[in-house]
Formats: structure tokens, sequence, C-alpha cells
């Protein structure tokens, strides 16, 4: 079976660097033939894939220990359900996963516009083909899943890592990667714009969904690792500017820009060269995330061993950065906006300043992750930047942007006069202001920047609940009909706006939830003898034992904190340890979420007294409203989904728009 | 554009450029990460300021607080012993390699509680022992 | 999977990447070259684009001021001024034809 999929694996690599071949030689004579055979080329690559996966696959399953990537992160007693995900626990075996996906996608995208954008398509086959051969290549020949164990073949494996063993980590890089793969496409079809000099907006209206996904996906991704890393690596907090965790943040936040920018050059031609340079990083900054995943250049908690895989994608890195600055400067002058920005109290302008502090966040995570390495190498010891850092950063670029938020879809295009300006931003300003007071008088005044976060949720909530009820009483006012119906057709009518504010609501419940769980959190660290309690915010716990049970692999050994609050009881907490059969150990922090305010009473056990007294060293935090993190992240994918649906009038018109320009050359 | 917009975004991007320049002048430059050999060669004065050390741990004392632990350099044979208090992560024990931040006291490696950091080492390493 | 199977298989896989891959030039379908923009097409696929982006910011200008995010006098202003935009480019799509 393993013969097979080395066959499979090869076959993947010939396949890609014949799909690319085939569509630069498609764009270059307008052969349709040649064309068809590109887009089937993919399929067949996707095809051989899936081989190689399922091969891996019944590798795992019937614990072929010969195979590294089974040796190194199964056992046999590791549940089937884990056995088959550790598919994307090795390294090799994850490259296999992104090939899957890749060639998955593109030809899926190659697919759907088999008729149309008949002009791009043979050239965004040949990019996808040049970067499917390079993660062909990678796991082919540099970081094969069917490398055999270095030395004699183990009785058994060394298992999944127990924090692994969890169903978040399980859909957590799946997410991740499906989120940085899709992004190739836009940057496909960009690249094809450029080098057709098809500059016209229809590239950008095809790459839409696709953007879309990546987007959300890569969101999705985050939230996903955020909320494993608060139950599971269990340190009270859900993020910790991780290198791995700005790897993906990185790409996102240029996604972002880019998915609003090109709002503006689709309604007034301006910001094409914008978002070249936006997708293009978005792109980049994806490979850089894998890259920074990888190869343990950057001291991490998933810093892995210095991995093969490493400096070729940084050499990708750089060849996509080059060639597609090449592209976009040759291009320049077919990227002329069509207007000029002429006022800064614009819509335009909002759209140009979202750009800017994305940008500018994106790269202050980007410094923060590479000057590590820069300092080495210019100083020959390594400094390091941790929270403070990128917590001022993200306060300093993160509170306009959330004023944006607001302003953006209020503000007038071209040039907003001061008389609309009061008009639209009365309430909002208003209500911002006097719930601030509010928010000051019930002591949130204890950090600036968390009452200045939580006024402009209020600012940004009242501008996209104004944005819903003007909408709805604007379309019943034309349409007549009922409340809910004429709010059903106002959404329907212009998904990706109102998908887009349902989205915007999802980041004002993101931002108060982080802001109440960081800037008005409370911890208390303990040593509680049998019988003993500590107090942490209104909270009463008190030490009621340490008890021992078994799981299937595990032996659990926890202590019984009592709860209460006010005097009644509250529920039982059961911190612990697990000491797993293979000698591992792995905490285990118990965790009580109080459902209407999202409050959590987060539990860790530090040590139990070894002279068996019963007596612990406990931590507890009291998280408020952290739950609604986790809330925005269902709302951000309802607001995604909106945005997603397709739209049978924009299809129509398209189809006008660009039909009409073929029936009159006859083709 | 033309005239005051151009002025205006011009602005807007100093600024941006100048938010960072002051974070580096005024407000911090990031810790040192040391090994243990930079530590006890007193690198950079390493053994004198607050630093993020990493080394592999050779001995370690169980469950106690604080827990106390042999740090070796990856490299050569020096070592430093550390006292630690606050949450270890699972995946702490002898050969795991670690990062603790802190500072040197009487001889000692004190580490600020919490800051014990392990390399997650099943994940995409190419032996077990990470 | 004994190793003959395995072969075979592979072997398997290989012929039908091939065949799908060489069968757009061995059906019988006859296939024209593809269709080339010329530059004067693409002049009048930019005017279109300006012509349907001027008619939907007339749209969204309409809906701005029902909603109340532009006054009546900078409303008029402003449609007037898509309105010649609009003109503007329908005269020259007409010049094209």
């Amino acid at each position: 079976m393993t013969t097979l999929g080395r066959v499979a694996l090869y076959l993947v690599f010939a396949l890609t660097v014949y799909a690319g071949v085939a569509g630069v030689l498609a764009g270059r004579r307008g052969d349709r033939r040649l064309m068809r055979s590109a887009r089937n080329a993919f399929w067949a690559a996707l095809a051989a894939t899936l081989v190689a996966v399922v091969s891996v696959e019944y590798a795992l399953l019937t614990h072929d220990f010969s195979l590294a990537v089974v040796a190194e992160h199964t056992s046999r007693r590791l549940p089937t359900g884990y056995t088959l995900s550790s598919l994307w626990a090795s390294e090799a075996g994850s490259l296999l996963l992104w090939l899957a996906v890749l060639t998955g996608a593109s030809a899926l995208a190659l697919h759907q516009n088999r008729r149309r954008n008949r002009e791009l398509m043979p050239w965004v086959a040949a990019v996808l083909g040049g970067i499917a051969t390079f993660f062909a290549g990678l796991a082919a020949f540099v970081s094969s899943p069917f490398a055999h164990v270095a030395g004699t073949v183990p009785v058994d494996g060394a298992g999944l890592d127990p924090s692994l063993q969890n169903p978040y980590m399980v859909a957590h890089p799946p997410m991740l990667y499906l989120g940085y793969v899709t992004m190739s496409i836009p940057f496909a079809f960009a690249m094809a714009a450029l080098i057709t000099g098809r500059t016209d907006a229809r590239w950008l209206v095809s790459v839409r969904r696709w953007t879309l996904v990546s987007w959300a996906a890569l969101g999705t991704g985050m939230l996903l690792g955020a909320h494993w890393a608060y139950v599971e690596v269990g340190w009270g907090g859900y993020w910790a500017w991780d290198p791995v965790e700005n790897a993906a943040l990185m790409p996102w936040l240029a996604a972002t820009a880019f998915l609003h920018s090109v709002i503006v050059q689709e309604k007034k031609g301006m910001l094409k060269v914008w978002n070249m340079v936006l997708v293009s990083a978005a792109f980049s900054l994806a490979v850089f995330g894998d890259f920074l995943t990888r190869s343990g250049v950057v001291q991490s908690v998933h810093s892995f061993v210095q991995s093969p895989v490493g400096p070729y994608l940084l050499g990708f890195v750089a060849a996509t950065l080059a060639v597609s600055t090449a592209l976009i400067i040759w291009r320049l002058p077919l990227l002329r906006a069509d207007h000029r920005l002429e006022s800064v109290i614009s819509r335009e302008a909002t759209f140009l300043f979202n750009n800017l502090l994305l940008l500018a966040l994106a790269f202050a995570v980007l410094w923060g992750v590479v000057f590590p390495i820069l300092s080495e190498a210019v100083r020959g010891v390594r400094s390091t930047v941790s929270a403070p850092y990128y917590d001022f950063f993200l306060v300093i670029f993160g509170l306009p942007l959330l004023a944006l938020t607001g302003i953006g879809p209020l503000i007038a295009w071209r040039r907003a006069s001061p008389d609309s300006l009061v008009r639209t931003f009365r309430w909002p300003v208003v209500s911002a202001l006097s719930g601030a007071a509010l928010l000051w008088l019930l002591g949130l005044g204890s950090s600036t920047a968390g009452l200045t976060a939580l006024s402009l949720c209020i600012f940004v909530t009242v501008t996209v609940g104004l944005e819903f009820a003007r909408g709805t009483a604007a379309r019943r006012a034309l349409a007549g009909g009922s409340i809910p119906r004429a709010l059903v057709d106002l959404v329907g009518r212009n998904r990706r706006r109102y998908g887009g504010y349902v989205v915007h609501l999802a980041i004002v419940i993101l931002v108060v939830g982080v802001t109440a769980s960081s800037a008005y959190s409370t911890v208390r660290e303990a040593h509680l003898g049998v019988g003993q309690t500590m107090v942490v915010d209104g909270y009463t716990l008190r030490n009621a034992g340490v008890f021992q049970r078994k799981g299937p692999n595990y032996t659990f050994q926890y202590v019984r904190l009592a709860v209460s609050r006010g005097g009644s009881p509250h529920g039982t907490l059961e911190p612990g340890q697990r000491v797993y059969d293979t000698g591992q150990i792995g905490n285990e922090v118990d965790i009580r979420s109080s459902v209407p305010s999202g409050t959590d009473l987060y539990s860790i056990l530090q040590g139990v007294d070894r002279d068996a007294s019963g007596g612990v060293s406990v931590k507890v935090l009291v998280n408020p409203a952290v739950g609604l993190v986790w809330l925005a992240g269902v709302v951000f994918l309802l607001g995604a989904l909106i945005t997603l649906w397709p739209d049978p009038r924009e299809a129509r018109q398209l189809a006008r728009r660009y039909g009409e320009l073929l029936a009159r050359s006859g083709a | 554009m033309t005239g005051r917009p151009r002025l205006v975004i011009a602005l807007v991007v100093a600024s941006l450029l100048a938010v960072f320049l002051v974070y580096q002048g005024f407000v911090s430059t990031g810790t040192l990460l040391v090994s243990v050999s930079q530590l006890n060669s007193d690198r950079d004065g390493a053994a004198h300021k607050k630093v993020n050390l990493t080394g592999v741990v050779v001995t370690a004392s169980g469950t106690d607080s604080p827990l106390r632990f042999v740090l070796k350099d990856d490299a050569t044979r020096a070592t430093v012993p550390v006292a630690y208090t606050g949450s270890v992560p699972d995946a702490f024990k002898p050969t795991r390699h670690v990062i603790v931040t802190g500072r040197m006291q009487d001889g000692v490696f004190v580490g600020e509680p919490d800051s014990l950091l392990t390399k997650c080492p099943s994940k995409y390493s190419s032996g077990g022992s990470g | 999977m004994t190793a003959a199977a395995a072969v075979a298989a592979a072997a398997a896989l290989v012929m039908l990447a091939v065949v799908v891959v060489a069968w757009p030039f061995v059906s019988p379908e006859r296939e024209q070259p593809e269709e080339r923009l010329s530059d004067e097409d693409r002049r009048r696929l930019a005017l279109a684009e300006a012509r349907d982006a001027a008619y939907a910011s007339l749209r969204d200008l309409e809906q701005d001021l029902r909603t109340g995010k532009v006054t009546e006098a900078d409303y008029e202003a402003e449609r007037d001024r898509l309105r010649a935009d609009a003109a503007r480019v329908l005269r020259e799509l007409d010049r094209l034809r």
C-alpha cells in the first residue's frame, strides 16, 4: 500500500508540473484543448493525492510502524478517531493535507470558471500549477509521509501527545489549512490579471467567494486554537501572541483589508494597486505562516525541530514576493485609478485608512515575530518580544480600526458634508459618550483602553442597528410589507453589505469579550489545606479533599473545590492532573461557565502537597464575559455565510456586462 | 489625489511609522533570550537582568513548590539551578527543552511565575524526545 | 496488499491520469482557438464597468437618501454629478459601437 502511495505522490508532482506548463502554453497560444488538459490534470492530481492520503491512513490504522509518521505520532492504544486525525499531527502528513486541499481547490476553481474568464484561466492554471508543483515537490522529495522510520521498526509507537487528543486539535489544523491554501486562488487570479493585462474588475468578482472562504476559515481556525488553548493548555488565557498564532493572524489581517478594499475598486475604480498588493501580501503571509509553524526558526511553544522544509518555504515566499512585485510594477500604467480621492471625510478615505491600519497592525505583528531572528543576527543574542509589545500595538491600531468599523458604513461617498455627518453620527456618538459615562460610573474606568474599547463597541453597535432599522424602514416605504419581511428582503438584496454588518457585530462581541476577560479579570493563587477556603471576586472556594479516578489510558488525580457565592452553593470544580499509561502528564483545568454573563470561574491545580495531607496549591481566575469570545465565532460564521450566499441578480448583471462583449466579437 | 487629501494621508502614514519609533525608543526593547552558557558567561550582562533562559531539563524535584530543577545548555555542559513557582506545562520533565523568564539571584535562576514554557514535543518533531 | 497488487494498482493509476490528461486532444470535438479581447474590446469593457458602477452608485445614493445618510442638498448635487458621469460614459460607448 505504501508503494502505491509513493507512486501516487510522484504522479502528483508530474501532474502539477504538467498543469503549470500546459497553462502557460495554453495562455500563449490560446489553445482551449491545452487548457482543458491542464484542468483535467488538476483533477487527476487531486485523485492521486487522495490515493496517497488513503495509503497513509491505511498505514496509520494498521499500525504500520515502519513509517516514521506512524511510529512518531500514534500508538496501539490511541483511540481510532485520533489515529485517523494524526495524519496532520506529523509534518509530512500535514503537508499531504495541504496538497490535498490545494489540488482540490485548484480543480474546483478551474471547473467553476470553465466557461468564464477565458482569457485569464490558462494563466490561473499556470500559477496554481506552479504553487502545487512546489508543495508536491516538498511532499514527494523533501518531507515524504512514506519516509521510513530511522533505525529498527518499533513494536509500538510514541503515541500522540495528550494535549493534542482533543476535538479542537482535530479540527484546528484542517480549518487553518483551508484558510491558508484557498488564499492561492485569489492570488492566482490576480497574477493572471496582471499577466494578461485584464485589470478590469472581473477577477475581483470571481475571487470574492474564495477570499471569503479563506478569511472565514482562518478566523475560525484561530478561534478553535484559542478555545483549545483555553481549555487544554490551561493558563487561564486564550491567546499568547505565540509566533504560530501570529502566523495565522497576519494573513487574516491582510485578507480583511483586501475584502474591504475591493469594494472601492468595484464601485469607484480606485485602490487598484492596493488590491494587487493586498492579495499578494495575504498569500505571501499565508505561506510565511506555514514556514513559521514548521521551521522552528522562532522559539515558540509549538516550536518544532528544525524541519528540512523550512528553507524551501522561505525561498518560495521570497520568490512569490519578487514575482508579484515585478508584475505589479510592470502593469502599473493599467492600474491607474478612475477617480481621485477628493476628501478625507469620505467613505473612500475610510477604506484607505482601514487598509493602512490593518497593514500597520500586520507589520507590527510581523516585526514582533522576526525581531528575535534579526536581533540574533545583528547582536549575537536573541531579544524576544512578548505580550506587552503586541498588546500595545493592538490597542493603538485596533481602537481606530474599531472606530472606522462604525464610521465607514455611514459616511457618504466622495465627500461628506458637515450637515450629513451630524445627521448620521449624532445618535451613535451620543450613545457612545453616555455609555462611556455609565461604564465609568460602574467602575470600569480602571482601564482606559478597556473603557475606550467598550465605548467604541457601543458606537459601532448603534451604527449597525441604525443601518438595519433605517434600511428596513426604507424598504417598507418602498415596497410595503411587514417588518420581518422587509428585513429579509433588505438582507437578501444586499447580502454583502448586511452580511458584513453581521460580521462587524461579531467583531464587537469579540472585542467586548476580549476586553472584559483581559482588562477586568481577577487572578488569585493560594495554598489550601483540606477545609480551607479562598475568595476570588465574590466566589468562595473550599478544598474538599484530593481524590483519584481511573480513565481509559490514564489515572486522574484531582482536588474537589466546593464553590459558593453569597453563602449559597454553586457546584464544584475538579481541576487535576492526568498521568497517562505512557508516563506523560496532562494538566486538566476545570472551568465553570455562567451562561447569562459568559463569565468563567477557571481553576488550575498547580501542585499537591507531598505529605498526602490533602493540601493543594491552586490558581483561580474569574474571566468576565469570556463566553462572548466564543459566541463571536458563531456570529462571525453566520455573517460570513450571509455574505457568501449566491445572488442570482448579480450573476445576471455580470453575464450581461461580460456577455455582450463576447457576443460582439463573434466568438 | 491632489492637495489636501494627499497631505492628510501622508500625515497619517507618518504617524503610523512614528508609533513604531516611539515604542522602540521609549517603551521597550524586548527581553534577551539566552542559553545557559550565555547566562553563565554573563554575555551581554545577562546575569544581571531579566532574561528568557532556554535549555534542557536535567533533574527536577517533582511537584514541590517552588519547583527546583537543573537546566543544561543545549550544546555545552554548562548547567544552572532554577527555582520556579507557577503553572508547570504538561510536557515538563527531564530531557525537555524549556524556556523560563527570570533573573539570576545568588547563583540560582529565579523564574517569574507562569513564565515556564516547554516546546511541544510530539508535533512535527523528527524524534520522540523532541 | 501484495507487491504485485500494489504495482498493478500504481500502474492503473498512472494510466488513468494519462488518459484524463490526454483526453482533450484525442476527443473528436472540434476546438476553436480561444477568443481574445482586442484593445477596443477592453476599452468597451472598462466603459461598461464604469457605466454599471455609475448606475450602482446612483442606486446607493438613493438608498442613502432614504436612510438619512445624505441631506437633500447633498443628494441632488451628487446625483447630478453621477448622472453626468454616466452620460459621458454612455456617449463614449456609443462612439465605439
